[in-house]
């Protein structure tokens, strides 16, 4: 859910560097089969309900799981000519990469849990189980498959929700950030309304 | 559920409801695209 802020961070951007207009530009975005979108997270959304387990107790949530990015790839396609939605591209499918890299799941350290749960130990970071009410598996260091790509950048305390994330996650963020500040083609779009006006 | 209706009204015009739209879509963008860890999970 942190990634989530990267809206709120958008839309601040947005208003400090467009004022007035900011709001304007947002709703000139032009998004195509944004509805896929939602889909996509309410086919995530039992693997993120699930708790802590082993990875073969949530088969069918995986499942679900990887059907879900064939919708949100299928968004991207969908709205290729926006560079910013091509930027979020690049993010889930660096994502998507290590999480297929890794048998379906985002491989996350004993480490890094460690960091962002202040007080807890190695130890309890049983490899090969599901973290739960994430998409992340727990996978010692020397196995995970692409490390650079997986969830090693860590928010730790005291910011108010510590978090890891990924590489790709940082692009999706950053992609969304961009979008906000309104494409040239919604720009284009706003030029023509006001002439019209 | 009349004062509700007025804020409605008042509110709901078809730039900010599109607003509303935009950032729905990008924040679901964001959770679903994503997929970075929270801290109070539980890994065993």
């Amino acid at each position: 859910m942190i990634l989530a802020l990267a809206v709120v961070v958008g839309l601040i951007a947005s208003l400090i560097c467009h004022r007035g207009g900011a709001l304007d530009r947002i709703a000139a975005i032009s998004l195509r089969w944004a509805w896929l979108v939602p889909l996509a997270l309410a086919l995530q959304w039992p693997l993120l309900r699930a708790p802590a387990g082993l990875r073969e107790q949530i088969g069918v949530q995986q499942v679900l799981f990887w059907a879900s990015h064939l919708l949100l790839l299928a968004f991207v396609g969908l709205n290729w000519r926006s560079n910013a939605i091509r930027i979020v591209g690049l993010g889930v499918l660096c994502n998507l990469i290590v999480i297929l890299a890794n048998g379906g799941l985002m491989p996350v350290t004993p480490e890094t849990l460690v960091q962002i749960n202040p007080g807890t130990s190695l130890g309890q970071w049983t490899a090969g189980a599901h973290y739960g009410y994430s998409k992340d598996i727990i996978v010692a260091k020397q196995n995970v498959v692409l490390w650079p790509l997986s969830d090693i950048l860590v928010l730790p305390a005291p910011f108010p929700w510590p978090a890891a994330f990924s590489l790709g996650d940082l692009i999706i963020a950053i992609g969304i950030i961009i979008l906000l500040q309104g494409s040239p083609t919604s720009l284009r779009v706003l030029t023509v309304e006001s002439r019209q006006v | 559920m009349k004062a509700l209706k007025n804020l409605w009204n008042r509110y709901a015009t078809p730039t900010n409801v599109k607003i509303a739209y935009v950032l729905f879509i990008l924040a679901s963008m964001a959770v679903a695209g994503g997929a970075p860890s929270g801290s109070g999970g539980v890994g065993n």
